[in-house]
């Protein structure tokens, strides 16, 4: 730190008490007792598939004969090998009765090797069909209530023993903090990592030495203002700044593996940095859109499930060998009527699909339990069923990430259990 | 007696303004000439633990920040000059203030006046020779990489394209959409591209400015992963940005932007980007003040949400009635060259909810208006038929019999009985209207944009009823608004964190600034977390702060504010000579920009540390200006309004 933001210290730390408008920075720098900073740390992932995903087209029931009546313009021949056909037909991926679609192939060799499971028919027990409702309730966890006053991950990182806390504890790459981490310890939010800088005011000197003017500047305004949901994002953002410095440094290492280029790729590629870097990251927070297929489904779900396929299989394969510290969430708010509509696609049901990928999970397998198609069978004669709550599927994985077994703590008013199995510990 | 001088009143006021004002359709009186006063006194005696009553300058202040973009120089003055009342009423009748200036500006935005006929026909040949020229390097590229496995993520299949009258438009193709937040599906190439239009931003310092305008960039055809509607949404983003900065149509420019918001279309899908301009002209900005049951009635009926939420595609799932229209209903279509060679099957029928959710759940009754799944199938059967007529050439709005569910309904209670056919949607519309959750939803959402994000419960129920009294006139609902305690108790006051784009524009406006390229600050709205147009699912961008403020955000924010004094915002300069002018010294300049910006009161802290900053800083007065006006962009107190 150069003479200039000694002497404005100085000068600031002169009207109110001397030295407490010294910034985090610097009284971090003079205790200077976590130099090491945290260090490996077990992560959760959760990836929101916001816009209901249609789980019957992502892992889809081969002998069910419904299914050609209900969704002709939906269904994909039942698997004729382990590679893609033309025309498409569904993957073979070890399950009997069930085909994966041909968009996920990147995904196979997770599965195989064990690292990839999937639950089918799962879901929530409120039988809303609204994506705001549906979407509120999943981030509280605490479906049919929306007085919850914070989100299951903020709760689920509470709860969490930490030796100690860094301001990279929690981590949304979004442009607004999810519900999911509100109410809790403070979390990050940021649309890009390259967002979080700050350009040198007037009269600066360029570069990065300017920048860091700037930076310990606004620290400092932010951390005497009022109380208030701006002045705690700020005190947040300059405390992760210094961290990102302090453990990213000036160039981040390219990402050992060639992500697709679109909006999941980029974000699990910054949440990968974050592990790879060692700065504390336990619960990461991303957003996958574009699963509302009302209309034309086969194309526009053929295209995005292969970005996510890709951009999953990216992720793992960068993390290396942190994908064992690491279990990534995929899940919906909802899945889609059973019947195609009039436009090719879907309207909003109940029942869907969750993808759990990471180093401790039980991969290779379909998890849950398959409800059937019949007329009785349906959920209010429409939707796949739910038959396996999704806050047992999210308890298990928080279970084995951070260590917090006390499910009612977790999801209040959830009779429930984490899901068994789903887990190797 | 009473009921004698009313009616007097009421002549009155009749006869005055049916003199002055033929134009005017007002429900409600206009306001009294100290209104503001005597509601900040109400205020003040029933929530004497709110604070002291405003003062003048606080209520100037107030008025301007929930009215307006943020105040310029000299608009202080003018409306205390005017009155707050008067003020007031003149915002109220937009029509009748001059706008040349801006509407000069907007006269080379020739997309907000072709009409959706010439620019559907016109994208939909765009992306015709694009899907045509992307075919052709596909199968280049199949031939010399036949060995790789087959990737199936190429062109639109022709079933495909028999399902959607265009390639669903990814959202990324939008000029202004970032990459990361819920308002982006995943796409291929585009992702990366709407990306790189965003990071073209300079990072930091003059250095790194690209060398050429946005102006250009965005002109220079081919440009990579641009897609054919980027032209359409990024003039009409640069309309709005305009009006925002420089209409004198203030709270007009502010009701669009309330409404758009409250009955949002997505730039991303389909052909919007050609649907959008009249959308907004035609069908909110036209009704951005009038009639909540005409803003309902003509969003129902515009292309542009047919698409959005899909109606156009819902159907009966029953057979026609009449067998005979069956075909009639393929004989009215216009043949399609895309079609060409392809059997002429008519779509699947089918009913599709969307549309009839959102109505219910997001434009009227509000989540928890009191309506079941159940209703949700009904509305949707209702509107069936209700389409859009040749959306690739000239798409207007038609109601086709032959796709109409004809049977008896049961909405919320109501009987809507068998063969009512176009006119069982405008029932549902009516019963809407008609319900008191749709007063107290509107309510709401009018106190969280004008008063606080949780807004008392008691200035809700005024707003309802005077919804319910008037029919959902948005004019009466204002007046009821700005004559009530609520706000103009302390409690309102600088207690709205500014959304992005009342930050940009709010800081362009108080700084005089002049804008050679509109799209920068469209750009500075989006990579703050809001692009125009972008947003993806149909809530439209949350109205509290709560959601608006994050971290990554806040920094954007602050960095927004230096690029701008700065001088770094490529294509806006801003005038700083009022502060710089002399050789001030830097509490003169600090003084001189806590004025220009309308700072209010900064807190001790945070004046004195600026004023640690200038001291500090450069000697020239220009750097020690724009210092200033970078500084106090980013303090907490100017996140707020």
């Amino acid at each position: 730190m150069g003479p200039f933001s000694r002497r404005t210290i100085l000068q600031g730390g002169a009207l109110v008490a001397a030295g407490s408008f010294l910034p985090a920075f610097a009284r971090r720098a003079l205790g200077a007792s976590d130099a090491a900073g945290p260090g490996r740390r077990k992560t959760l992932v959760f990836l929101f598939l916001r816009g209901a995903l249609d789980g019957l087209f992502v892992v889809a029931p081969t002998d069910e004969p419904r299914v050609a009546t209900l969704r002709p313009a939906l269904a994909l021949p039942p698997p004729k090998g382990a590679t893609k056909t033309t025309p498409p037909s569904l993957l073979d991926f070890n399950v009997p009765g069930f085909g994966l679609h041909p968009a996920l192939e990147p995904l196979l060799p997770l599965w195989r090797e064990g690292s990839l499971a999937l639950v089918h028919a799962v879901g929530s027990p409120d039988s809303s069909r609204s994506h705001f409702d549906a979407q509120d309730y999943l981030e509280l966890g605490t479906p049919g209530v929306k007085s919850t006053p914070s989100g299951w991950l903020a709760r689920a990182l509470g709860k969490t023993q930490l030796q100690s806390r860094s301001p990279l504890d929690a981590v949304a790459v979004a442009a607004r903090l999810p519900r999911s981490l509100q109410g809790g310890p403070d979390a990050l939010a940021f649309a890009n990592l390259d967002q979080l800088r700050l350009r040198p005011m007037a009269g600066a000197p360029g570069g990065p030495t300017g920048r860091t003017q700037s930076q310990t500047s606004f620290e400092a305004l932010y951390q005497h203002a009022p109380e208030g949901a701006v002045a705690t994002s700020g005190r947040e953002a300059f405390a992760a700044l210094e961290m990102l410095e302090k453990k990213l440094g000036r160039s981040a290492p390219p990402p050992s593996a060639d992500y697709p280029r679109n909006p999941i790729a980029n974000s699990l590629r910054q949440l990968a940095q974050l592990i790879k870097a060692d700065v504390g990251l336990r619960v990461g927070v991303a957003d996958a859109g574009g699963w509302d297929t009302h209309a034309a489904q086969p194309g526009v779900l053929n295209n995005n499930l292969g970005q996510l396929a890709q951009s999953l299989a990216a992720f793992h394969q960068d993390l290396g060998a942190r994908a064992a510290d690491v279990v990534l969430v995929a899940a919906t708010e909802f899945g889609r009527t059973v019947r195609q509509n009039g436009a090719n696609g879907t309207d909003h049901g109940h029942g869907s699909v969750a993808f759990v990928l990471g180093g401790n999970v039980n991969g290779g397998k379909l998890h849950g339990r398959w409800p059937g198609l019949a007329d009785d069978q349906l959920y209010e004669g429409r939707d796949l069923a739910v038959t396996t709550d999704l806050r047992s599927v999210l308890a298990a994985a928080a279970a084995s990430q951070l260590g917090t077994r006390d499910v009612p703590a977790l999801f209040p008013g959830f009779s429930g259990i984490a899901l068994p199995d789903l887990m190797r510990s | 007696m009473l009921r004698k001088v009313l009616l007097v009143l009421v002549l009155v006021l009749v006869v005055a303004g049916g003199c002055s004002r033929h134009a005017r359709k007002d429900v409600s009186p206009e306001l009294g000439r100290e209104v503001a006063d005597a509601a900040a006194r109400e205020a003040a005696l029933r929530d004497p633990a709110a604070g002291l009553l405003l003062s003048e300058g606080e209520q100037l202040e107030h008025v301007l920040s929930r009215t307006s973009f943020g105040a310029r120089p000299g608009d202080t003055e003018r409306v205390r000059r005017l009155g707050i009342a008067g003020y007031l009423e003149q915002q109220l009748h937009p029509e009748e203030l001059d706008d040349s200036r801006v509407e000069a500006q907007l006269r080379d935005y020739t997309v907000l006046r072709r009409g959706a006929g010439p620019l559907a026909h016109e994208l939909s040949e765009q992306r015709k020779e694009r899907q045509e020229a992307d075919r052709q390097k596909a199968a280049t590229e199949a031939a010399a990489e036949a060995a790789r496995p087959h990737q199936d993520t190429g062109p639109v299949t022709a079933s495909q394209a028999a399902q959607s009258f265009a390639a669903p438009e990814p959202a990324a193709r939008i000029p202004l959409a970032q990459s990361g937040p819920v308002a982006t599906p995943p796409v291929v190439e585009p992702a990366a591209s709407a990306q790189h239009a965003v990071e073209r931003l300079p990072a930091s310092g003059a250095a790194q400015v690209p060398a050429r305008r946005g102006q250009e960039l965005r002109r220079a055809p081919g440009r990579a992963g641009r897609g054919p509607g980027f032209d359409y949404v990024a003039d009409l983003s640069e309309a709005k940005l305009l009006r925002a900065v420089s209409s004198g149509r203030q709270l007009q420019e502010v009701m669009v932007d309330f409404w758009f918001n409250h009955f949002n279309v997505f730039a991303g899908k389909e052909n919007e980007p050609a649907l959008l301009p009249d959308y907004e002209e035609q069908v909110i900005r036209a009704n951005a003040l009038g009639s909540f049951a005409d803003l309902l009635m003509a969003t129902a009926h515009s292309p542009a949400m047919l698409v959005y939420l899909d109606n156009r595609l819902s159907s009966s799932t029953a057979p026609p009635r009449q067998p005979g229209r069956s075909s009639a209903w393929v004989r009215e279509r216009k043949p399609d060259p895309a079609r060409k060679g392809k059997p002429n099957v008519p779509p699947k029928r089918g009913l599709n909810e969307n549309y009839g959710r959102e109505l219910l759940e997001l434009h009227t009754l509000g989540v928890d208006g009191g309506y079941s799944q159940h209703d949700i199938i009904e509305v949707a059967r209702c509107f069936t038929g209700w389409t859009v007529d040749q959306p690739n050439e000239d798409p207007r709005f038609v109601f086709r019999a032959a796709l109409h569910d004809d049977g008896e309904k049961r909405v919320l209670g109501q009987i809507i009985p068998a063969g009512g056919g176009e006119s069982d949607g405008l029932r549902v519309l009516q019963i809407l209207l008609n319900h008191p959750s749709t007063a107290k939803f509107i309510a709401r959402k009018l106190a969280r944009r004008f008063v606080s994000d949780d807004p008392p419960e008691a200035l809700v129920t005024r707003i309802a009823a005077t919804f319910a009294r008037t029919h959902g006139d948005i004019r009466s609902m204002l007046r009821t608004l700005f004559e009530s305690p609520e706000f103009w108790s302390r409690r309102a006051l600088r207690a709205k964190v500014r959304s992005p784009l009342e930050l940009v524009a709010g800081s362009v406006r108080a700084l005089g600034g002049t804008i050679e390229d509109p799209l920068a600050l469209a750009r500075a709205v989006a990579r703050i977390g809001e692009p125009l147009y972008g947003a993806q699912p149909p809530t439209g961008y949350a109205d509290t702060a709560q959601s608006w403020i994050s971290s990554g955000a806040l920094l954007a924010r602050i960095d927004f504010g230096l690029q701008l004094a700065n001088g770094q915002l490529d294509g806006v300069q801003v005038d700083l000579k009022p502060i710089a002018s002399g050789t001030p010294g830097p509490e003169d300049v600090l003084q001189r920009a806590v004025i220009r910006l309308g700072a209010g009161e900064l807190s001790s802290e945070t004046r004195s540390y600026v004023l640690g900053q200038l001291k500090d800083g450069p000697c020239k007065p220009g750097l020690l200006a724009a210092r200033a006006v970078g500084l106090l962009l980013g303090t907490p107190e100017l996140q707020r309004r």
